[in-house]
């Protein structure tokens, strides 16, 4: 049937509310709506959290002071009164491994943020100045490459001497060098990019090309970097305690607690278990989120 | 307006020097569009790029407004930056994702000072530019990706409009887009100059556009300008062979037209264009020239002014 | 069907599926190829040519999945066989991007013998690729077959794509873009060869571009979609000299004749559909200057002006009965 009113001429006006406008979505939200969707990555974020949480609250609601010796009940298996068991000082194991947890994290989370500071900005001057600049301040980078990263880090403790301040430092300047490697090839990509030389045609000085448009565009990798070297960094941190140059008794970081634990491991293994599971279990978090932030930033999966 | 006299650009490649710009000179009057055509890596998007200081050049003068800013330092050239401006040719690479559209109009304002007046201001003048480019204000606070082709080339617009310019270096501003789009930002160029009085210098590769929005054309060939005349004298009489073939070659939208060229035999062209890390001596061009004579390969080709501004470098034209 | 239809689609649905829900991209065209013929395919990004032509090829990938219809190729429906078989022998497919269709690090001689052998070419497999070379021109062919990817410029690449696509002498040629990333001078020699090929062979030629120019260049009919439809379609002649479809007469008028004096050109206000949420009735119908209330929520019908010519709109409808 033909009705001559369905074929009345409509204005473009008419046809506008046809569409639906979708809320607007930054590209940060987007990330973490893909991030939510990734089991892994999720379950490592919770597990993240969950030990933060526990470092920082846990050992205010135990009975027991992680430096409280109690010869009376010492190696004490696990139990509800010890949930790790004691120490051959009969001082409380869940205690300190929390306590462990909060120097471990500690040294994890300040010594890759020093690391991110300085690779950022080395990387970012170098890439964006290029040429003889740049060249200069890779071989730099490539000559602390070059030697061990284990041997340099002792090295430096010895001469700072050990303790906690110090190791922040000494890992904190040890390991910028592969961040400032991935800024300065992430610069050198977006350097030449159109909205780069768009912001040199308005007249942007170089600061705030580096501020407002290099380093937000390298954020992605530069944060999947982070989350790969703050696990890396409690890896370091553990083996140099573990050797006796990290942080000394009473304080517990897990590498300590590990140590302490070897001697009497044929008898007591449940004190090296609880530690030594700390840190895998961190480090696997850590891995898990790492893997699926550089999912959820992955270009190739938008648009 | 725009001055420029034997300019050059030359890059250093680990294969050798790249000759991109090798001595290009022509002017651009005020309110005019000077079309600039050629090829892929014929070093239009190098001359524009160098006018703006994107490059240094290596040899010749760039005299902007009187001003000579060949080599200006970059803090002198921040006051030559509010007068020319550039469009870009990729919509899709040349907006920074992490800003808003607001905040990508707004920086130019922020940079050239203009940051005196209020945020209110601020404000009202990006809704204005919006406006002016034909997107409303309420987009401002969306991201680049939400926007098609057209329309992220229309922000683009705006951000160089922000510092209320004189001079545009439009670089192949319309290649990346859908034919149905193309047309939309050509006329709304036009309809700007003519609003703002603008001076464009639109660089494309696409001749029927260039013809329909320049007043003049000149058509480079390997770092070389190689004729220069008005659009329709260039497009209805034109003289050098390297032009002549270029005409030839577009594919008309007219089926009997294109039949009929098709019957004259036009002028394919053989081979590519030589590399520009090693180009042949003389008139570049001799290797291809359908019209070639064996001394082409030994002097060197000056534009000549064969009358009503019409320039051509081949002297057997 | 018809004998002389090489290929017949018939009421293809295709969908891409991704992680921001389904995109409509091909939705319910039918098109015939005959033996021999050029069919120009027009359309914008996002048009649906490029998708059905990967549809056709069974190339469509992971997240791409054809709802319904059928595929006809010499009377088989190849939507239910294996594309392997067919697929570089049979039919075969150029894309747009010479630089990067090739393996950089294998000789042009060994990706150009790679069909013959799986197709277990009976002949000699040298000769046939040197006379293949040599047909594109690419010369000296013996030498050059020893040769890399990069030690080739743009248009060369392109000729070498086009002997690779040709060399189990396909009945069907798939060219999706093949020129846009070359510089004029160089698509007028492509083309070119491109015509010359198929007069010689006698293979049908599916010619994808933006270029109305080309279209009116090389084409014998044409194909215009638009939001993954097809919008109308005819012979060369009548697409430019009897345009019936608003869309189709936006577009000729949007784009300069450089033979013309200079005049305003007339854009198509707007933005392309989102096929994500595609409109309910004629994708067209926001940016049509003569869109009615019917084309809001009913798709268009076909209206057949000849026996090559129809088109998909409701002004037909609303000639026939005014």
């Amino acid at each position: 049937m033909y009705d001559a009113a369905m074929f009345a001429p409509i204005s473009f006006e008419d046809r506008k509310g046809a569409e639906i406008i979708k809320p607007s979505k930054s590209y940060w939200l987007d990330v973490w709506s893909r991030l939510r969707r990734d089991p892994l990555a999720m379950l490592g974020l919770v597990v993240i959290i969950a030990i933060v949480f526990l470092a920082i609250f846990g050992p205010m609601f135990s009975q027991y002071e992680y430096d409280a010796q109690d010869f009376m009940e010492s190696n004490e298996p696990p139990s509800l009164n010890h949930f790790f068991g004691t120490d051959m000082f009969g001082r409380d194991l869940f205690v300190r491994v929390l306590y462990g947890a909060r120097i471990s994290l500690a040294v994890g989370f300040l010594a890759s943020f020093i690391s991110l500071f300085i690779g950022v900005i080395y990387g970012g001057v170098s890439g964006f100045s290029g040429g003889k600049i740049d060249n200069i301040m890779m071989r730099i980078v490539d000559v602390i490459y070059s030697v061990p990263m284990m041997i340099y880090v002792i090295l430096l403790m010895v001469v700072v001497g050990s303790g906690l301040k110090s190791i922040f430092i000494t890992l904190g300047i040890s390991y910028w060098a592969p961040m400032a490697r991935i800024v300065r090839a992430e610069v050198l990509r977006l350097k030449n990019e159109e909205f780069i030389l768009a912001a040199r045609v308005i007249g942007a000085s170089p600061k705030r090309i580096l501020l407002r448009h290099l380093i937000p565009n390298a954020m992605g990798p530069i944060l999947v970097t982070l989350t790969f070297s703050i696990p890396g960094a409690i890896f370091t941190e553990a083996f140099l305690s573990f050797v006796g140059l990290g942080v000394s008794a009473p304080m517990a970081s897990w590498g300590v607690l590990s140590n302490d634990a070897i001697g009497s491991l044929a008898i007591y293994p449940y004190q090296l278990f609880f530690p030594a599971a700390a840190i895998s279990i961190t480090i696997l978090a850590f891995n898990f989120l790492g893997d699926g932030l550089r999912d959820a930033l992955d270009p190739k999966l938008r648009k | 307006m725009l001055k420029v006299s034997g300019l050059k650009k030359f890059f250093d490649t680990p294969d050798g020097k790249l000759y991109s710009v090798n001595g290009v000179s022509f002017e651009i009057k005020r309110g005019e569009t000077l079309g600039l055509v050629g090829e892929s890596g014929c070093g239009k998007t190098t001359t524009g790029r160098t006018i703006i200081k994107l490059y240094e050049p290596d040899e010749g003068k760039i005299i902007f407004d009187g001003h000579d800013i060949t080599n200006i330092t970059p803090e002198k050239m921040l006051p030559f930056r509010k007068k020319m401006q550039m469009i870009f040719q990729d919509p899709y690479a040349s907006l920074n994702p992490r800003m808003t559209v607001g905040e990508i109009v707004r920086e130019p304002m922020i940079i050239h000072g203009v940051n005196k007046i209020s945020k209110d201001e601020h404000h009202d003048r990006v809704n204005h530019l919006l406006k002016l480019v034909g997107l409303n204000s309420e987009q401002a606070g969306r991201y680049p990706h939400e926007f098609s082709g057209g329309q992220r080339q229309r922000i683009g617009i705006a951000r160089a409009l922000a510092v209320e310019p004189e001079f545009i270096i439009c670089d192949e501003p319309i290649s990346a887009l859908d034919v149905s789009i193309q047309a939309q930002i050509v006329n709304m160029l036009e309809d700007l100059q003519k609003k703002l009085c603008l001076t464009y210098l639109f660089i494309a590769h696409d001749l029927s556009m260039v013809k329909h929005i320049s007043s003049r054309v000149a058509v480079m060939y390997l770092g070389k300008i190689v004729e220069l005349a008005d659009s329709d004298e260039l497009y209805s009489r034109p003289l050098h062979p390297y032009t002549i073939s270029l005409l030839s070659s577009i594919p008309i939208p007219d089926p009997d037209k294109s039949d009929q060229t098709k019957k004259r035999k036009s002028v394919v062209l053989e081979g590519e264009i030589p590399s520009a890390l090693n180009p042949p001596s003389g008139c570049n061009f001799h290797t291809r020239c359908p019209k070639a004579k064996p001394e082409c390969k030994n002097f060197d080709t000056i534009l000549k002014d064969i009358g009503n501004g019409h320039l051509c470098a081949c002297p057997f034209a | 069907m018809n004998d002389e239809n090489i290929l017949s689609v018939k009421d293809l649905e295709m969908s891409f599926f991704t992680s921001a829900g389904e995109v409509k991209a091909v939705d319910k065209i039918s098109f015939d190829i005959k033996r021999g013929e050029i069919l120009g395919i027009v359309g914008e990004s996002g048009s649906g040519k490029s998708a059905s032509m990967l549809s056709i090829m069974g190339l469509q990938g992971s997240s791409g999945r054809i709802k319904s219809g059928s595929i006809f190729f010499q009377g088989r429906d190849i939507t239910t066989l294996n594309m392997k078989e067919i697929r570089g022998k049979n039919i075969s497919m150029i894309f747009q991007d010479p630089m990067t269709s090739l393996n950089p690090v294998l000789t042009i001689g060994y990706q150009l013998e790679e069909p013959l052998k799986r197709h277990k070419w009976n002949g000699n497999i040298r000769e046939r690729s040197i006379k293949m070379l040599e047909k594109v021109g690419i010369v000296p062919a013996v030498q050059r077959l020893k040769q890399y990817p990069h030690e080739f410029s743009g248009g060369q690449r392109q000729r070498i794509m086009i002997a690779m696509s040709m060399i189990c002498n396909p009945e069907l040629l798939i060219a999706d873009e093949p020129t846009t990333a070359l510089d004029v001078t160089v698509q007028a020699q492509i083309l070119k060869l491109m015509k010359d090929l198929q007069q010689e062979t006698k293979m049908s030629i599916i010619l994808i571009t933006h270029d109305l120019g080309i279209i009116a260049g090389y084409a014998d009919r044409v194909l215009v979609m638009y939001g993954g439809k097809i919008m109308e379609q005819g012979t060369r002649r009548e697409i430019f000299y009897s345009t019936s479809h608003p869309y189709t007469k936006g577009l000729l008028r949007s784009v300069p004749n450089p033979d013309k004096p200079k005049e305003r050109l007339i854009p198509i206000e707007g933005q392309p559909p989102n096929l994500l949420n595609p409109p309910k009735g004629c994708p067209y119908v926001k940016r049509c200057p003569e869109a009615m209330k019917i084309c809001l929520e009913n798709k268009p019908e076909k209206n057949i002006l000849s026996e090559t010519h129809s088109y998909s709109c409701w002004l037909g409808v609303k000639n026939n009965n005014a």
